[in-house]
């Protein structure tokens, strides 16, 4: 029996194996992030202008407060 | 609108924010004076002083504020290797230091730092393996020799990526890596399709030669952290070992050279 050839044959079936595998499973993941990712969307003007240090301004209840000023 | 309340943080809030930090300089690849620098400029940065040492697993870390002292341990984790998070740590600490960056603010970007995704595992396959495939060419390989030591290295590294994905266990990944590489590299014997399969066989495991650890050993010791230095000597010589006997094993079941 040729043991190299035989060792050889498995670790190539093996690999090719574990290749395809990973190959699926790129495939799916790239599949279901491009599933939840939106091409549009209404964002809050906070979102795209925020700077280190500024106020979470969520609902009006926070604008009230400017207003006691 | 700037909010003009300054995050005050305690102590035990330092102590806990340099200890995730130093978890990760060290699981990232940094040497222990990077952590030391890096460490003590963050902890003057609060008006606070730190010390620590590093033990094989473990960090032991004292900050010392205005009126208490607070002494942690935390567990060294395994991480992959990462020059951009070292970078991205240490311009924290400089912003910390130089900008005077809120406590706050800092805490959050070392999270952000933390969730930093890695290298794409596909980019990085084909990268590591044509890295190996140039070593074989430097080593006096012919092109059959690169190309089967580009595949050898090719499976070799997509099989560590998936074991450690799942955990297993470093040294058993080392064993099973170069065992699976060394068969591949040694189809040039097998076939008789080259002219240099010693080459060929040599140089497909070279990808798992811990090269960092034994570099930041020798850095470590320059800087007289012994324990550290030893730490990471010995972790980098189980690994080559394991790597040995891998290769060795697949040398054997291929009936190649010394055996």
């Amino acid at each position: 029996m040729n043991v190299p050839l035989i060792t050889w044959s498995c670790i190539v079936a093996i690999i090719v194996l574990v290749f395809a595998c990973r190959i699926y499973g790129s495939i799916r993941r790239t599949r279901h992030v491009a599933a939840h990712t939106k091409l549009f969307s209404v964002g809050q003007e906070w979102e795209e202008i925020y700077i280190p240090g500024d106020r979470m301004i969520k609902g009006d209840y926070d604008y009230d407060e400017f207003d006691d000023l | 609108m700037t909010n003009s309340t300054i995050c005050r943080p305690t102590v035990k809030e330092v102590s806990d924010f340099l200890s995730e930090y130093a978890v990760q300089l060290f699981g990232s690849g940094a040497t222990c004076i990077r952590m030391e620098k890096n460490m003590h400029r963050i902890a003057r940065s609060q008006d606070m002083e730190a010390s620590f040492s590093i033990l094989p697993r473990h960090i032991h870390l004292t900050v010392t504020g205005h009126d208490n002292t607070v002494t942690s341990v935390v567990a060294i984790r395994d991480l992959p290797i990462s020059f951009a998070k070292i970078a991205l740590l240490s311009k924290l600490s400089w912003q910390m230091a130089d900008r005077h960056l809120d406590f706050c603010h800092a805490s959050r970007a070392l999270s952000r730092i933390v969730r930093t995704p890695g290298a794409n595992p596909w980019l990085l396959l084909v990268l590591v393996s044509l890295a190996n495939a140039s070593f074989c060419r430097l080593f006096g390989g012919d092109m059959v020799a690169m190309v089967i030591v580009f595949v050898a290295t090719f499976a070799g590294f997509l099989v560590k990526q998936m074991l450690m994905e799942r955990h297993v266990d470093f040294r058993l990944t080392a064993v099973v890596c170069s065992f699976v590489s060394a068969v591949l590299a040694s189809s040039d014997a097998l076939f008789s399709l080259g002219a240099t399969p010693e080459i060929a066989v040599g140089t497909s495991v070279l990808y798992l030669i811990p090269g960092i650890p034994f570099i930041n050993s020798f850095c470590d010791m320059i800087d007289r952290h012994y324990l550290c230095s030893f730490g990471r000597m010995m972790n980098a010589v189980v690994l080559s070992c394991c790597l040995s006997a891998g290769l060795c094993a697949g040398m054997m079941l291929m009936n190649l050279g010394m055996f």
